[in-house]
């Protein structure tokens, strides 16, 4: 009976999910059109006030996971409970400001057809508006202050992510009306992700390989690149060269939708920061969590792992910092986590080390596509 | 009696460029990293040095002729870089991705400054006769502030040219712009209504370098002439308010200490004099400069205790000031 009441609590879990629309470009401008609009109307009343802005909360008290009840796939998502910017509050007014800063420039690209840039973004606001925007951090908080405010996707507020993913492999990539870019041809640097949402929406795939990985770090996609590892083993090479960005985490939940018999493996640094990376791909974000739940997908954990570790010298593992202490901690306090990744977390808190992929170099250069060929056959993922 | 500033030599950059430098300026700190120092050579190269041991950090190439003036934006994360080329570059200085690149006509291009808000890049527009200002968010031209031209004259008359811009210079408040011309003249500007207010007299030669002093509602500006004087004005009225003299040849920059405390000067006869404002002497030569100085600037925020100075002998030299 407990399962059953289990199973029906999962399956209306998502009558609690708050989340972001993909919109068009005139429909975000109503919605700030709309904002301004109750704004002025309560400012105008015989009883006047500034109203605050109700955004949704991006903590963990307001993040849930949704599991999957016919698929493996479970995701974190937000919920209703809204936190709210004031102009009352002393320290916060900046905070209150730089929100319908924000939304004006925004209001001014989809005006223009413009995309640009989180960094673009900072430039035009510093140099706008230099009493309200000091960093690049403030600027990236402030649009997702944005998001939780209309809810609508960053990217249709005309902000485009970076581009900071790479792929190489056993996939061809073409963008209409264009040829198609062979990913085994394009050297150890990979063809690079584009920032451009709805460029990765509209690329036709192909592909003949029979795993995706992803790498953690650029440095070990680009020896498994160089030496075409992907040929060895049919597979598709892919990294974010760290946390992911929106736009990497799209183009992998394309291909698994797509080739949905591909099994997608991590090769992560054994440190808590390594399995916050595959978490991400996992499970999404809650800093993001009104998008990021759309991208979610089935990650095992091929590398490297607890046992992985009698395949290195002793002398290359490093002591955990204080900052990795902190990254497992908020692991653990996390409901997503599944247990046996609780226990290979378990296990590197209580050793107090850490180590990375590179010390397998130890065993030879050529040692990692042996590793990885091996791990792969024999199914060696969890 | 208030002790007096001492400047103490403490690093110098031998080969610093492959030839002479001619421009250097401070970015500001940001919360990310501490100040840092750009130097522009007639290389065509933009270098940016960290202190106190002046490593470079970054040599960025790609203008075409040689780099006349570095401006640094207050936020410090931006900073522009123009060349005898009449281009003008705006780059991420951690990055030293593009920003912007801004087009002139040839040789209307000197020295840049951003207003101590970071609105707006002031340019010297050389034979122009004018300043123009750009706007830093949309980096479009938004003004023009050109010089009268003399009464009486037609304007086919080349008189013009007498009035080549080569410097400009924000007052700390952001309202009045000062620019100095190759007459000797200095023209004085009220921003907000984009009007010419005066002229100010003294110099018969080219001005190369203004700065007003630091307080927050200056009035006071420092010139440095190629007489050799330095002038100090009210630019209010119309009066000087004092000279320095003693360098033996043109002074090529001043620049105030953040406190006000200290004017530095750089000069062609190859000395940095530091000069006390209430004495209008110079407290200290330093002569460790086998060429012409082009350059000298206080390193911004707090009493100002780093001096750096760059010189035609292809050196940079850190002074620390006490």
């Amino acid at each position: 009976m407990d399962d059953l009441s289990k199973s029906s609590m999962k399956f209306f879990s998502d009558q609690q999910l708050c989340f972001a629309d993909i919109l068009l470009p005139h429909e975000v401008q109503a919605r700030i059109q709309v904002a301004v609009l109750n704004f002025l109307k309560i400012l105008s009343f015989p009883d006047p006030a500034i109203s605050d802005l109700p955004l949704i909360n991006r903590k963990s008290s307001n993040s849930r996971v949704s599991e999957g009840i016919l698929t493996d796939v479970s995701w974190i998502f937000l919920s209703h409970s809204f936190c709210s910017r004031s102009l009352m509050k002393a320290n916060a007014t900046k905070a209150f400001i730089r929100v319908w800063k924000v939304m004006e420039m925004c209001f001014e690209f989809l005006t223009q057809e413009k995309r640009v840039t989180q960094r673009e973004l900072f430039y035009k606001l510093l140099c706008d508006s230099p009493h309200y925007f000091s960093s690049q951090l403030q600027v990236n908080r402030t649009i997702q202050d944005v998001v939780a405010l209309l809810r609508c996707s960053r990217y249709s507020l005309g902000i485009m992510a970076s581009s900071k993913g790479l792929v190489a492999g056993r996939i061809l990539l073409q963008e209409p009306n264009q040829e198609a870019v062979d990913c085994s041809a394009c050297g150890s640097s990979g063809y690079a992700i584009s920032g451009d949402l709805n460029l990765l929406e509209s690329l036709i795939m192909k592909t003949d390989a029979r795993y995706i990985v992803v790498v953690e770090k650029h440095a070990i996609f680009q020896r498994l690149a160089e030496d075409h590892v992907f040929n060895q083993i049919p597979s598709i090479l892919l990294t974010a060269k760290g946390y992911p960005d929106i736009a990497t985490r799209f183009l992998l939940h394309r291909m698994s939708r797509a080739f949905p018999d591909l099994p997608i493996l991590a090769l992560v640094d054994w440190n808590p920061a390594g399995l916050a990376i595959l978490s991400t791909y996992k499970f999404g974000s809650i800093g993001m969590g009104l998008e990021a739940y759309r991208y979610a997908c089935n990650v095992k954990w091929l590398g490297l792992r607890g046992d992985d570790l009698q395949l290195i010298p002793q002398q290359s593992l490093a002591p955990l910092k204080p900052r990795d202490l902190q990254i497992a901690r908020s692991l653990i306090s996390s409901t997503t986590l599944q247990d046996n990744y609780r226990q290979e977390l378990a296990v590197m808190m209580q050793s107090g080390q850490r180590a990375e992929i590179e010390a397998l170099y130890f065993n030879g250069y050529d040692y990692l596509g042996k590793y990885l060929a091996k791990k792969i056959v024999q199914a060696n993922y969890i | 009696m208030a002790k007096s500033m001492k400047l103490a030599g403490l690093k110098s950059v031998e080969n610093a460029h492959d030839e002479s430098v001619w421009t250097a300026t401070w970015v500001p700190a940001t919360g990310s990293r501490p100040p840092l120092l750009l130097t522009g050579s007639l290389d065509e190269t933009v270098k940016v040095w960290r202190p106190d041991e002046l490593d470079l950090v970054r040599t960025n190439t790609g203008h075409c002729l040689g780099v006349v003036s570095v401006a640094a934006h207050p936020s410090g994360v931006i900073a522009a870089s123009a060349a005898l080329d009449s281009f003008v570059r705006v780059f991420d200085v951690d990055t030293n991705a593009t920003i912007a690149t801004l087009e002139s006509p040839p040789s209307e291009v000197w020295q840049m400054q951003f207003d101590p808000k970071g609105t707006t890049l002031a340019v010297a527009g050389g034979g122009s006769a004018s300043i123009k200002l750009w706007d830093t968010a949309t980096w479009r031209l938004v003004a023009t502030l050109s010089i009268p031209r003399p009464e009486g004259s037609k304007p086919s008359e080349k008189s013009g040219s007498k009035k080549f811009v080569l410097s400009v210079t924000w007052s700390p408040d952001g309202r009045r712009l000062a620019c100095g011309s190759m007459d000797g003249t200095i023209s004085v500007f009220d921003v907000a209504r984009a009007k010419f207010l005066r002229h100010l007299e003294g110099h018969y030669m080219p001005v190369r370098s203004l700065v007003f002093s630091p307080e927050h509602d200056s009035r006071k500006l420092y010139s440095a002439s190629d007489d050799g004087h330095v002038h100090i004005h009210d630019v209010e009225g119309k009066a000087i308010i004092g000279a320095m003299s003693g360098h033996t040849g043109w002074v090529l920059s001043v620049d105030v200490s953040p406190d006000g405390e200290a004017i530095a000067t750089g000069s062609s006869d190859k000395t940095v004099r530091l000069w006390d404002f209430k004495m209008r002497a110079a407290i200290q030569v330093m002569s460790n400069h086998t060429d012409q100085v082009w350059a000298v600037a206080f390193r911004p925020g707090g009493r100002g205790d780093r001096l750096a100075s760059v010189s035609d002998d292809k050196s940079i030299s850190l002074y620390h000031c006490s």
